[in-house]
């Protein structure tokens, strides 16, 4: 019995020992070391890996006893997991958010802000970068590579309508929707799961016809005033004509699966340049054609310069803020840029392939508006894409979908 | 210790006997046993202490107050819960679980039990046959919600073969009303192996001479399974419905990767409810308040089980 007992002992205290033996303070904060989270933003992930191991290496060359370390994080779960992060104080000291992310983290007083990293090379960065990633007139966010959304046009299916030239506005749009139908193709491919960001799908409508999410004091919401009922009923009416695929309501937005890429629908939002190649591959690159952002009242489409935030647990951490000013600085931004797809914020970094669809993503950037900066723009949005699906699956009428909507918002606005 | 050729003793004879008889042991003789027992079972009880107890009880102190992620907060009393009553998002995340459990768990039991009494009757490859019936219970629910998506898609599997026969196609997660049952039969693939593993280990304590008995006394099959096997089956099937009905009230991964909740809240259930207020409106208090209210209601329901399934049989 006591070497049963002894044994036991051992045991415990070996258990103890393994769950201690991992425990030693390894904080980033402090001490040269820094870690950042890196999403596919570069989609392609041997390129992803091979890049980002590159800048790791490259950033602790030229910052002796510097130690960083670049996590690659899938899409996947990123909200849970960033805000996990922020709450414990854990896990990065950087990480890219949109415009619209980061006023609702700064409102919980998680983030720090970045002025002094940018300050150097303010004047080469892009104004409406440096404006989207501030609150209040703080910067919070170095901004990073711009993305741009584009329609891109089927032209072979356009063409069995009888189509020639990309309808780019909204009555064009209209005209073209039935006889399109008529051809068994959808003028629209629309994403309706809720899980998908309104502002690659019903907001640039809303946009375009001088709508807004919120009210000019942001104590409410004005997605349900006229613009935006005219713009969900604009899509209700492609939907009765057949110029939305069946599935709009709930289709979750996918490039390889989606009705575009099976030559069922003629126009498609992208929103990186390297997204043409592979539904190029699908309806052939010769059939693709890239247009300027639709119009409405107003030609706008979504488009948002990423900004690489610092965590509050990490405000003093110069290492952290080394590495945020090399990530913007020319050589490596360009060659993020090159290598996502997507626009540099700098106006001192040369755009490849200029003449090309590079150049048209770039000289778009005027035309692009990156989303309400609201503290409750992500939950809004939360709140809304449910009575947007059930407009579209016929259930309610675009006001009354609006209005319930924004009666919930408002609610969480408190503003009731 | 009694030998084998002792004579059995009444209850009488043991109570007569007394303590003169069976001396008892010293106190730190009689603890050894079961303080080894628990210095062995130790470590995982303080993980499960540290791991469970304790954030189940920190979130039911967080229910009572406005948490933010900085990690401030106020205590509020019971505003949490007041807001529960009134909020409709609440009622409609309350009632889209209900529904799914209803769906899921009779459906899930019913095939565990079948598939259980077929394995239990195969006499070749019966290892082959578990591997195979249990492998969706391993694979990752991302992995199973994207397959299935591709199966009931409009254009998908099922829709496919619908359309060789002049039917459909059927929007099965676009319908309000097919949504929650299309995602139950995902959950019910992807779960009921593991409730099959222990119903085939139920059926296999049953003693074949009942059955035999059951068989001389010109039972049939059916009888024979109502009467001999169910009885007995009884505890196993308790655990497997208990286990079954929290799975379902916890349903979450399968409903993120397929629908997102929708279509237009249908399939918008209590966890998805806590995850929306947790990890996107950062209402920790208000996520709480949903965790403690789902871990009420889970208690009730299997309570009421326990009160009409957890008897002896007899």
């Amino acid at each position: 019995m006591r070497t049963t007992v002894a044994m036991a002992l051992t045991i415990v205290a070996a258990t103890s020992l393994v769950a201690c033996g991992d425990s030693s303070d390894e904080g980033t904060e402090g001490g040269g070391r820094a870690t950042l989270w890196m999403y596919p933003i570069i989609p392609d992930p041997a390129a992803s890996e091979a890049f980002w191991a590159q800048v790791e290496t490259d950033f602790e060359a030229a910052n002796p006893g510097a130690d960083v370390t670049i996590e690659l994080q899938p899409w996947e779960g990123r909200q849970e997991k960033i805000t996990t992060a922020l709450a414990s104080g854990e896990g990065f000291d950087i990480v890219p958010l949109g415009p619209d992310q980061i006023p609702q983290y700064v409102e919980q007083g998680t983030l720090a802000p970045v002025d002094d990293v940018v300050e150097p090379f303010r004047d080469e960065v892009l104004p409406n970068a440096l404006e989207a990633l501030s609150v209040d007139g703080t910067l919070y966010g170095v901004p990073g590579v711009h993305t741009a959304t584009l329609p891109v046009y089927n032209m072979a299916a356009l063409a069995q309508a009888g189509i020639t030239e990309p309808p780019d506005t909204w009555d064009e749009i209209k005209d073209a929707a039935p006889s399109l139908a008529a051809a068994g193709i959808h003028v629209l491919n629309y994403f309706g799961n809720p899980e998908d960001t309104l502002n690659l799908t019903f907001y640039p409508f809303l946009w375009q016809n001088g709508g807004s999410v919120f009210s000019d004091d942001g104590t409410s919401v004005a997605f349900n005033e006229p613009a935006g009922v005219e713009a969900l009923q604009f899509l209700l009416d492609l939907n009765a004509v057949g110029g939305l695929q069946p599935n709009a309501a709930t289709d979750k937005m996918q490039l390889d699966g989606s009705a575009f890429a099976a030559g069922q629908a003629a126009i498609f939002p992208v929103t990186q340049l390297n997204q043409l190649e592979t539904l190029g591959q699908a309806i052939g690159a010769d059939n693709l054609v890239v247009g300027e952002p639709l119009e409405g009242k107003e030609r706008v489409s979504y488009g948002q310069p990423g900004g690489l935030v610092l965590a509050q647990h990490a405000a003093e951490n110069e290492t952290a803020k080394e590495l945020l000013a090399y990530l913007s600085s020319p050589d490596v931004m360009g060659e993020w840029a090159a290598q996502s797809g997507n626009i540099p914020t700098r106006t001192d970094v040369p755009v490849a392939d200029e003449a090309g669809d590079a150049g048209l993503f770039t000289s778009s950037i005027d035309q692009m508006f990156w989303g309400d900066t609201h503290p409750m723009a992500r939950q809004v949005m939360s709140v809304l894409a449910p009575h947007l699906q059930a407009a579209l699956q016929g259930g309610k009428s675009a006001q009354q979908a609006l209005d319930d909507a924004a009666s919930e918002a408002n609610a969480l606005l408190g503003a009731t | 210790m009694a030998r084998l050729a002792d004579p059995p003793v009444s209850r009488g004879d043991v109570q007569d006997a007394g303590p003169a008889r069976q001396p008892k042991a010293p106190l730190r003789f009689r603890l050894r046993e079961p303080i080894t027992g628990l210095l062995f079972v130790l470590p995982m009880l303080a993980l499960f202490v540290v791991f469970r107890f304790v954030p189940a009880f920190g979130a039911v102190g967080m229910s009572f107050t406005d948490y933010k992620i900085s990690g401030e907060y106020d205590f509020i009393g019971v505003d949490n819960y007041a807001r529960l009553l009134d909020d409709p998002v609440f009622a409609v995340s309350l009632k889209a679980t209900l529904v799914y459990a209803a769906v899921y768990v009779p459906f899930t039991v019913l095939v565990a039990l079948g598939t259980a009494l077929l394995l239990n009757s195969v006499v070749w490859g019966r290892g082959l046959f578990r591997g195979m019936l249990f492998m969706p219970y391993v694979t990752s629910f991302v992995f199973a919600g994207l397959i299935w998506r591709f199966v009931y898609e409009i254009d998908g599997l099922i829709n496919g073969l619908l359309g060789r026969a002049d039917l459909g196609p059927v929007d099965f997660l676009g319908d309000t009303s097919l949504v929650l049952p299309s995602l139950a039969a995902v959950s019910a693939w992807k779960g009921f192996g593991y409730s099959m593993l222990i119903l085939v280990a139920g059926l296999k304590a049953i003693p074949r001479s009942y059955l035999e008995a059951a068989l001389v006394d010109g039972a049939n099959a059916w009888q024979r399974f109502r009467l001999v096997v169910l009885p007995l089956l009884r505890p196993a099937l308790f655990f497997v419905l208990v286990i079954e009905t929290i799975g379902a009230f916890q349903v979450f991964d399968t409903i993120y990767v397929m629908t997102g909740g929708g279509p237009v809240r249908a399939s918008y259930t209590l966890v998805y409810a806590l995850f929306d207020q947790g990890f996107r409106f950062f209402d920790f208090g208000y996520a709480a308040t949903i965790g403690v209210v789902l871990f009420a209601i889970v208690l009730i329901v299997s309570l009421i089980q326990r009160l009409f399934l957890d008897r002896e049989p007899t």
